[in-house]
Formats: C-alpha cells, sequence, structure tokens
C-alpha cells in the first residue's frame, strides 16, 4: 500500500568500503524550521535491555554547527542524560526495565503523586494507595505503539543544589 | 438466581433454575377425617381418597429445596432478583464457596474520557489506498472516524462511517496520494482498556458492558464488536469478517454485530499447531442458552441492541475453561436477571489451551467500508471487570535502587525510571506491575515526583522520548522578486544552480524550496543569475518571497562507533522542513554539501485541500511527531562492500 505516512526503507551500498566507520549523524535544516531530542542507541533492542550491552546516547550537543543555534534547555541544560531502561540480571524473569542512567526532564509527563522530604532525612512512602491490581498499574502490549508507557521518579530540590538517592520496590504478576 | 432467606433459616438457599414464582395451582390433596385428622380411606381398594383443590405455591422446586405451601388464597410475592447464577459471586467452577468479587475496573464516562484506563487505536484508522486525506474531505457531513466522549450519553463512542470514495487529487503532490478517487476505503475505531486482566487461577473473570449501537444498516462491510481480548488474537466477543485493516488483537471472547442485524458470539484461540488465530462464530440460532429473538425467547424478552443493554462475558481459564454470555433480561414484575445467552463448552476438550493467554483487554469496535449509507457505531457506557477473590500466590517482588545519588536542583530530572518488558525469555509481556513503596533520602529539602509518561513508539524499546536539545534555524532574509503570475522569477538570487536537482521528499540532491504568502508547496527547477524557475505558479501580485534551502548544517561526530553494525536513532520534529542522515568515514573530515551523506529521514510538505478541492495550504509529511529509524550493517559475503539498512 502506498500511503501518505510514506515511511521509506533506505538500503545504500558502499562499494569497496567494509570500514564504514565512524559515523557521524547530520542534520540539515530549512528556513523556519526545527529538529529535536535526536537520541542513538547501539544494538539491537533485545540488546540493549541487558545490562552492560548497548549504549543510549543523547545527542545533547552537535559538534559542528552552522547557520543553526542549539538549545538544550528544555532538557535541563547540557548536563543532561538520556534514558535507559535495562533489565535485572539477577532476575530473568522479571516484567521490569530500570533506568537508573536518565537524568532530563520529560515531555509533558502526568504526574501521579507528590513527596516531600527535609533536608538529610531518609524516608519511606507507602505507594499501595496509588497502585495495585484493582488500582493503576503498568502494563505493556507487546510489539506495538500502545504500550501504557514508564514511570519515573523526578526529584527537584527545594532551595540549595545536593543529591537525592532512591529506592522503588514494586510487585508483579 | 439467589433467594436469600436469612430472616427465617440460617445461610443462603441456591434456587435451582427449574423453580417458579407464586401461582395458584390445581392439586390433588387428600381428603382427612377433620374430627382425627387421620387420612380417609376408599374402603374398594384400601387407597387414600384424594380431591382437588386450588393451592397458593409460593416457590416450588427440585429434590434439594423444600416447597412452602399455604393456605392463602393471595399469592405471597417473592423478590426474584437474579435468575442466572453468577459463578464469580458464589463458586469455583461450581463448588461453593465464600469469597468477595475482587472490582478491578469501574468506569462510568460522564466528565469524558479516563486516558490512563481507556487506549484508542492509534494511527491506522482508515485506508482507501493510502493513508489520509484532506480532512475537510474525511469528516464533512456525517462521514468521518471517531473514537470520542459524547457527554449528553454519557458514553465513549467508536464511530465510522467512509466517504464513498477518497479525494480526488489533481497533481502529484509527492504525498503519495495521487491521482485519488479509490472506492476501497475502510475506517476502524476502537477503544481498549489499556490495562490487561488477567485470568487467575481458581477464579472466575468477568466482564460487564452497557452498550448501544447502529442497527439495520443491512450493510455488508458494516461490523461492530464488543467483549474481551488479549494481544494474540484469542478473544471472547459479542460481534462480524476478518480483514487486514482489522485489528483483532489476539484471543478473546466478543459479541459482533453484522450488518446491524445479525448477531454473532465469537470466540478466538490461537492455534499453536498450525500457528494461526482460528475464529469460532457462532450464530444467533447455534446459542445453547436463551436466543432473546422474536421467535425464539425464553424470557420473552427480545433484544434491540439500538437501546442501551448490559451483557456481561465471564470466563475461567486453566486451559480448559469456557465462558459464558449473559445479557440482563427484565422480567414480568419489574425486575432483571442475568440470562446466559451462550456457554462456549469447551472443558477438557482441547488438545491445546483455550487461549494462548488469559490477559484480556475491555475493548468496543467499530468498522465501517466505503459505499455505507449510514455510520456504524457503538457507544460504551458504564463498564466493570471484576475476578472473584484475588490471587496472591502469583505475585512476586521487586526493587530497584540508585547505586550512587544524584546531583538535584531545582529543575525537576529523572533520577529513576521503571518501564515493562516488551518479551520475556521471548514471551511477551503482558505482567501487570505495581510500585507499593518508595524510599527516598535527600540531603537539602527536595520534592519527588512520581510521574508517568507514555512512549509513543514502542514496548520494546529501551529509550523514552523526553525533551533533549534543539536545532533551531530562523527564516532567511526576503527577496523582492518580479514575474509573479508565471514560474519564472526575476530578482537577485544566490547562486542556486547545485540546488534544483533531487526528490522533494529531500532524501536525495537538494531542492530549494520558494515560501511565501500563499505559496504552497513550490521548489525550484531551474536557477540562472538574477532568475529562478518554479515547479508550480506564484500567486499573482506576489513581489516577496523567500529562499528555503539546506544550507545550514550540524554534525554529531562519531555517534556510530567502530563495530556497531545495528542500533536505532530517535528523534522528534519541531517545525518546517529538515533531515537527518549518515556521513560515513567521516573521521577528521570538515562537513560540506559535497559530503556522501545518507539522508535516511526528512520532513518535506505535500498540499492540503479544502473538501471541494480548493488549495488552502501545505501538509506536513509525515504526520507523526516522534519517530525513530533502525539501522543495521551488513558486509555481504565475496565482496569487499558494505551494505547499510535503515528502517522507519
Amino acid at each position: 500500500m502506498s500511503n501518505g505516512d510514506l515511511s521509506k526503507d533506505t538500503t545504500v551500498t558502499l562499494t569497496g568500503i567494509t570500514s564504514p566507520w565512524p559515523i557521524s549523524l547530520v542534520a540539515e535544516v530549512m528556513d523556519s524550521s526545527q529538529l529535536n531530542d535526536v537520541v542513538v542507541t547501539l544494538g539491537t533492542a533485545e540488546e540493549r535491555i541487558v545490562p552492560g550491552s548497548g549504549t543510549t546516547t543523547a545527542i545533547s550537543q552537535w559538534s559542528a554547527a552552522s547557520g543553526l543555534s542549539q538549545d538544550s534547555s528544555s532538557a535541563g541544560g547540557t548536563s543532561y542524560v538520556a534514558n535507559k531502561f535495562e533489565a535485572s540480571s539477577s532476575d530473568p524473569l522479571s516484567a521490569v526495565l530500570i533506568d537508573s542512567q536518565g537524568y532530563r526532564t520529560l515531555r509533558s509527563p502526568q504526574r501521579v503523586a507528590t513527596y516531600f522530604i527535609g533536608s538529610g532525612e531518609t524516608k519511606q512512602f507507602d505507594l499501595s494507595n496509588l497502585f495495585g491490581p484493582d488500582k493503576m498499574f503498568i502494563t505493556g502490549r507487546p510489539g506495538t505503539i500502545n504500550n501504557s508507557g514508564a514511570l519515573f521518579v523526578m526529584a527537584t530540590s527545594r532551595a540549595a543544589s545536593g543529591v537525592a538517592s532512591v529506592t522503588l520496590n514494586w510487585e508483579e504478576q | 438466581m439467589t433467594s436469600s432467606f436469612a430472616d427465617g433459616l440460617s445461610g443462603y438457599y441456591q434456587i435451582p433454575e427449574d423453580a417458579s414464582g407464586a401461582e395458584e395451582v390445581l392439586v390433588d390433596a387428600d381428603l382427612i377425617d377433620f374430627g382425627t385428622g387421620a387420612n380417609l380411606i376408599d374402603p374398594a381398594d384400601e387407597e387414600n381418597l384424594t380431591g382437588e383443590t386450588f393451592e397458593s405455591r409460593v416457590l416450588s422446586g427440585g429434590n434439594n429445596i423444600t416447597s412452602l405451601v399455604v393456605t392463602n388464597k393471595s399469592p405471597v410475592s417473592i423478590n426474584v432478583t437474579n435468575r442466572q447464577q453468577s459463578e464469580v459471586d458464589t463458586s469455583l467452577l461450581g463448588i461453593q464457596r465464600s469469597e468477595t468479587a475482587l472490582g478491578l475496573l469501574e468506569n462510568v464516562n460522564i466528565y469524558g474520557i479516563n486516558r490512563k484506563e481507556w487506549g484508542e487505536d492509534a494511527g491506522g484508522r482508515f485506508f482507501y489506498n493510502y493513508f489520509t486525506d484532506p480532512t475537510e474531505w474525511y469528516f464533512r457531513d456525517d462521514y468521518g472516524c471517531f473514537r470520542r466522549h459524547v457527554p449528553a450519553e454519557s458514553a465513549i463512542q467508536a464511530y465510522c462511517y467512509p466517504p464513498p470514495v477518497s479525494f480526488s487529487y489533481d497533481t502529484d503532490d509527492n504525498s503519495g496520494r495521487f491521482p485519488g478517487g479509490f472506492a476501497n476505503g475502510v475506517m476502524n475505531a476502537f477503544w481498549e482498556s489499556k490495562r490487561t486482566f488477567r485470568y487467575q487461577p481458581g477464579r472466575v473473570t468477568g466482564f460487564t458492558f452497557g452498550v448501544r449501537m447502529s442497527t439495520g444498516s443491512n450493510y455488508e462491510g458494516e461490523r461492530i464488536r464488543w467483549g474481551c481480548r488479549n494481544d494474540y488474537g484469542d478473544g471472547y466477543f459479542f460481534q462480524p469478517e476478518t480483514n487486514s485493516f482489522d485489528y483483532s488483537g489476539g484471543d478473546g471472547y466478543y459479541f459482533q454485530l453484522e450488518k446491524g442485524t445479525d448477531l454473532f458470539i465469537i470466540y478466538r484461540r490461537y492455534n499453536p499447531f498450525t500457528e494461526q488465530v482460528e475464529e469460532f462464530k457462532i450464530a444467533r440460532e447455534e446459542w445453547n442458552g436463551d436466543q432473546v429473538s422474536l421467535f425464539n425467547s425464553d424470557t420473552g424478552w427480545v433484544l434491540d441492541l439500538s437501546k442501551v443493554t448490559m451483557f456481561k462475558i465471564e470466563f475461567s481459564w486453566y486451559g480448559a475453561v469456557g465462558a459464558k454470555f449473559l445479557a440482563y433480561v427484565p422480567v414480568d414484575s419489574g425486575e432483571a436477571r442475568w440470562v446466559k445467552l451462550h456457554y462456549v463448552i469447551i472443558e477438557n476438550k482441547l488438545e491445546f489451551p483455550s487461549l494462548r493467554s488469559a490477559f484480556m483487554r475491555m475493548f468496543i469496535q467499530a468498522r465501517n467500508t466505503a459505499g455505507a449509507s449510514s455510520p456504524a457505531f457503538i457507544n460504551l457506557y458504564g463498564s466493570s471487570v471484576y475476578i472473584d477473590g484475588g490471587d496472591r500466590g502469583t505475585v512476586t517482588l521487586g526493587s530497584a535502587a540508585l547505586d550512587v545519588a544524584k546531583n538535584i536542583d531545582t529543575t525537576a530530572r529523572t533520577i529513576l525510571g521503571l518501564q515493562v518488558k516488551g518479551t520475556i525469555n521471548d514471551v511477551e509481556n503482558q505482567k501487570a506491575v505495581y510500585p507499593v513503596g518508595l524510599a527516598a533520602f535527600a540531603s537539602v529539602p527536595a520534592r519527588l515526583d512520581l510521574v508517568l509518561q507514555g512512549n509513543g513508539v514502542r514496548a520494546e524499546e529501551s529509550y523514552f522520548y523526553a525533551n533533549g536539545t534543539n536545532l533551531v534555524r530562523g527564516a532567511s532574509s526576503p527577496i523582492t522578486v518580479s514575474g509573479a503570475g508565471g514560474n519564472v522569477l526575476t530578482g537577485s538570487f544566490p547562486d542556486l544552480s547545485a540546488e534544483v536537482s533531487g526528490t522533494t521528499d529531500y532524501l536525495s540532491g537538494r531542492r530549494v524550496r520558494v515560501t511565501g504568502t500563499n505559496i504552497f508547496n513550490t521548489h525550484l527547477v531551474a536557477a540562472a543569475s538574477g532568475q529562478i524557475v518554479t515547479d508550480r505558479t506564484i500567486p499573482a501580485g506576489t513581489t516577496s518571497i523567500r529562499l528555503s534551502r539546506f544550507d545550514a548544517y550540524a554534525v554529531a561526530s562519531g555517534v556510530i562507533p567502530s563495530g556497531v553494525v545495528s542500533g536505532t536513532v530517535f528523534f522528534n520534529d519541531g517545525g518546517g522542513q529538515w533531515r537527518l542522515g549518515a556521513w560515513t568515514q567521516s573521521s577528521g573530515q570538515s562537513y560540506s554539501s559535497a559530503e556522501d551523506v545518507v539522508w535516511f529521514a526528512s520532513k518535506f510538505t505535500g498540499l492540503n485541500y479544502d473538501k471541494n478541492g480548493n488549495e488552502i495550504g501545505e501538509q506536513r509529511i509525515p504526520y507523526e511527531p516522534y519517530r525513530l529509524v533502525n539501522f543495521a550493517i551488513d558486509f555481504p559475503s565475496g565482496t569487499s562492500n558494505t551494505v547499510i539498512n535503515f528502517t522507519t
């Protein structure tokens, strides 16, 4: 079916070349135009969820640019890091992938709950009033685009800069 | 049916299915001697003497219940609330037990559609030979394809009414739609619960629906479904034929209404031997319960799907158990009860499981083809899913922690994320995950937010879209021109002679666009000193244009290092036109337009029209704001070549 979304497969043969690397991404942009949020993941989707395999890298800075401006403020500044979801090596039957690499702002997230903690405090929060088999839960849809997304913990200091750490416990069935 | 005698008797009685309500009946009663109370005996044969008399019977039943008889001539009414026994309430596959039904989903749609609960078919809603036509054409008059909330009815609706022919295009605008005028359109719309409701061992799962739908079209291409299905093709549903444009999900049980007249019960299951989904389509006259039809109704009630009607589907699994389809049927006394319409009886008869996966989603679906004379729609009102009891035996626990504390400041950033796998050991993952606890430490006063974000790409991908770096370009300077009203403009132009060839999807060559007021999808075809030639007429009166060129670039060096043969590039459209490519063997080189770049993604334009065929602007193509391109690098044996494949 020819269709309006014009999905295209592109195959190119590089004659006489056995080592095409390194391969750089190049963007060319016309008047009054914008290209956002380029991220490169290396390895197949299956490979990338294996701990220690593959990479997920946001292009937070384009090294050479002409006629274009770069802006990463919406991601939280140039120090942002792409999210990378990995499986747990200790539980291969788990349904869950965890991202502990990501460090960035999100695009229009749905807030579920907000908690506050004081300086130097350690606190535990019961989430069973929010999530459960008869409440919200996170589930997937294999092979399609309608998966229900991911849950993130986002942290903000209320005054000066500092550090934070979290542990998330879940049940799965 | 359950009737309570708790005031006078301990516990509860299960009234058998053959019970009848209060009535006066003519009986043969033994005659007795009022003086002694002894039976009167016929001296001829020594048998009891009998005589006919009327008795008022409150209840009568089978062997397991006492019939209560009173001599009062006035019938004593009983409150019959539900004649159909619900296994969810009282039994484990017929064995009585005491367990409280656990509600998993209770949904009404008064204020709108709860997007956390309901998902719709994403993309691919309507097809002719291509994906889309001008909006004004698709959605004129009553035509269109909608997944919408109907506030006046507190309903969510799936609605399909395709125009008889697709839009006709005079010119090929490179959008893949030319020449149009096709009559093979199919529209498909559905709502489906985002959550999957899993069978739990030993329990029965019930799905209930209050639905109303279009009826009586007598049009072959119309089909409406409601029920439950999984992502493999299994399903139990009330439904109409399989079509490549159908999203039928997987296994399931559902109702199916065809042509607005013919109602079927559908049982779908995956056959692991043939690796195909089998569909058992049970016509109404083959139902083993009440057909609730004009000429065949045990209850005397006739189903009218144009009226809001409650349906229920109950199923268990064990790999060997079927499903019951029920409707809520009014009775003469002003009450209503669940009545069995059909029981898919497959218990212990199968060579493979009754469903490949017992994770089911609730759904409603409407489908219609071009040529229909009326819309096909289904409205869902209230709905619920429940399981008797609840299974904790298969729950497993998990925990994730940051190894190293992360810096935080006044900008909210992700520090930990949780997503579900696409597969577990190559089996598609449909588990439900529910966080139960969060422990946190912060060195400064801090705020923690739990947030959900949809992916929009694929379940199995490990990257999750978020804000990143934007590459931005402003407008170029305007150029004063003359010659408008034709295709040849004169003015002061830069050297554009190398920018007049290539495709207008920008995946090859380097074409220049001409932009300005009411100038749509126009590119240069020739350029000379002080003169340019365009592929479309420049509107008369135009005195100023801009040249939109691929003469601004950005390079991310070395992002695909040596030895990497596969991966994915994700990106997000910010507006306008751009292209993204791979530049091989780029180490140490300075980028110029002469470099050999393989362009694998672009944003370009087609023309947009109103319903009367008048050009009203441009349409940006492809339509998706978020996209990904997979790449694979191969080295064919016996050659010294490299083959790079980019797949969108």
